[in-house]
């Protein structure tokens, strides 16, 4: 039996790599791939503490995240393809239209 | 127990569902947009008949994930109205634009995601519900795929906000490991053993850094100025009044509700915060050339007052909060709506737009001015009501016992004198310049909605502002 506390430090290690590649990386695929890591940490917390508490709650939130990571991961794609369609690069260092 | 209280919701779902589907067989975009107007019209008489035919008695539960209390029903109430609006001005605004039926189908689910959010009584439901409505309002953010700023304000808005929507998921899972709940009422039941835990406090941390996103609160409003300036008119206003109460809805289920026994954890983390927005926003507003910039700042500063009702915790505070949330919603949807009407005539989107615009329509000028007056509560106006009574809720918690809270009020009164210098600069151009250039005509569609947010403005909130200001402390009492 692993204790909890390799999930959680396992967990937060997910999330630690996940928010450096979101704030490090300039290509907007890559920070959504780093925001699927993110969510994934919360996942692994989700299941852990689910096994932890007996309590399903934690499971079926795991299954809704994975349905809404999908969704996201749809949307993402098609708004950052239409940006592509109009300026041939997704780096978003070329954000730079709105700002005062 | 019957599901007559969720038909506004089963309504916005069938609706959704069905859109797409008239416009496969018919290849009318017009219908559909009417359509998805008349759906939001029927859901939001349904609404008003569920809450004041037959009153709300006892709160209703389903599966303990759902709960209709007076609290969802006066947001619930809230959002339709706002989604109403919204699809009003949308059809004139949207025009022959193709994919028509596509915006309205969003409007209606991310219309769904507000009311679900309304309603939770359990955190998966309350980030479903969150989710739903801001994964519909980035693709209405990038809904012109032709215009350059509508695409970039997608974008920016699609990334931050699932950042800041994953950082709450963090936090949310954290919450669940310390108690083993997920629903908000075992949640608010927790003996949690100790006075300080640290492990709640970065659970607190995490969930304070997604809701603070919603509601454009300092340091992760970065969004909120580009994503208003960038989208189509009727969705800025869409977010500014609908998804910016919706944060605020699900602050006060998460901090109030589920961890307000733990009030020491989050107190003086959001009166920080709400010193620290409303001055930013305030201060970075006041040198915006561009009309959707400034009133973006302006909503930042706002989010600051209702944020100060928190750690205030009294039912006149929190009654106060909403009725300003709701209030503002109407400021700020008004305000937005002008701001698309001069759009659609032609006349851009900076502050110079606005030259002469008494001139041109004494209607649109007098309502915009009325609203910029209640945003900064000067008193005949509807602004002034919301604003006093939050600001006395927390002036009389202080005077009760936590002194640091006058600090809050301070702040807010002189962040609100602070903030009519950007608005009267508005007003000014509004009515001492001459008009500039041509313009087009300005249409029935936001006309009506106009002549609507000024009557509420200069006349239904000042004289009833008694009635509604019950409404909200009941709403707050069933929080507490």
């Amino acid at each position: 039996m692993i204790p909890l506390l390799h999930y959680v430090l396992f967990s937060s290690t997910l999330l630690l790599i996940g928010g450096y590649g979101v704030v490090r990386n300039r290509n907007a695929i890559v920070v959504l791939m780093s925001i699927e890591i993110m969510l994934t940490a919360a996942n692994i917390n989700f299941v852990a503490f689910a096994e932890f508490w007996h309590d399903m709650g934690g499971q079926v939130f795991a299954l809704f995240v994975i349905a809404i990571a999908a969704a996201e991961v749809a949307i993402g794609l098609a708004i950052l393809l239409s940006l592509y369609k109009q300026r041939d690069t997704i780096e978003l260092d070329m954000l730079d239209l709105l700002r005062w | 127990m019957g599901l007559e209280l969720l038909f506004p919701e089963f309504l916005l779902a069938a609706a959704a569902l069905l859109l797409p589907g008239t416009y496969l067989l018919h290849r009318n975009a017009r219908l559909c947009g009417q359509l998805a107007v008349a759906t939001l019209a029927v859901a939001l008489s349904a609404t008003w008949v569920q809450w004041f035919g037959e009153g709300l008695v006892t709160p209703a539960s389903y599966f303990g994930h759902l709960q209709i209390d007076v609290f969802s029903q006066l947001f619930k109430f809230a959002f339709l109205t706002i989604a109403f609006v919204t699809g009003i001005v949308s059809l004139a605004y949207l025009g022959e634009l193709p994919h028509r039926p596509e915006f309205f189908t969003l409007l209606l689910t991310a219309t769904l995601g507000m009311l679900i959010v309304a309603s939770a009584s359990d955190l998966l439901t309350l980030f479903i519900g969150l989710e739903l409505a801001a994964f519909s309002s980035y693709a209405l953010v990038a809904f012109q795929k032709r215009d350059d700023g509508s695409t970039e304000a997608g974008a920016k808005y699609l990334l931050i906000g699932s950042f800041s929507s994953a950082l709450t998921l963090y936090g949310i899972s954290l919450l669940y490991g310390l108690t083993g709940t997920l629903s908000i009422a075992s949640l608010a039941a927790h003996n949690w053993n100790s006075d300080f835990s640290g492990a709640l406090f970065v659970a607190i941390l995490f969930i304070t850094g997604g809701l603070g996103f919603k509601v454009a609160a300092v340091p992760f409003h970065a969004w909120a100025p580009d994503v208003y300036q960038g989208a189509p008119t009727p969705v800025t206003a869409f977010l500014a009044a609908g998804s910016k109460a919706m944060g605020f809805v699900a602050l006060l289920r998460i901090f109030v509700v589920a961890l307000g026994s733990m009030l020491i954890e989050w107190q003086l983390l959001l009166g920080i915060i709400a010193i620290v927005t409303m001055t930013v926003g305030n201060l970075a507003a006041l040198r915006q050339q561009d009309i959707g910039r400034m009133l973006a700042y302006s909503s930042v500063a706002q989010a600051g007052y209702i944020l100060a009702a928190f750690p205030a915790m009294t039912e006149l505070a929190l009654g106060g909060a909403i009725f300003h949330t709701l209030v503002h919603a109407v400021m700020k949807g008004g305000a937005f709506v002008i701001v698309a009407a001069v759009g659609i005539a032609g006349l851009g989107y900076g502050i110079d737009g606005y030259r002469g615009l008494a001139q041109r329509s004494q209607l649109l000028a007098l309502t915009m001015t009325v609203c910029l007056l209640s945003l900064v509560g000067i008193p005949p106006f509807g602004g002034f009501f919301s604003k006093f009574w939050l600001f006395y809720g927390i002036f009389q918690a202080g005077m009760a016992g936590q002194q640091w809270l006058l600090w809050l009020v301070i702040a807010g009164v002189l962040n609100s004198a602070l903030s009519l210098f950007y608005y009267l600069r508005v007003i000014r151009n509004i009515y001492t310049e001459d008009p500039q250039g041509e313009a087009r005509p300005f249409g029935e569609h936001t006309r009506y909605p106009a002549l609507a947010v000024l009557l509420l403005l200069i006349l239904l909130i000042p004289l009833e502002y008694d009635y509604l200001l019950t409404l909200c402390r009941d709403a707050a009492a069933s929080l507490l």
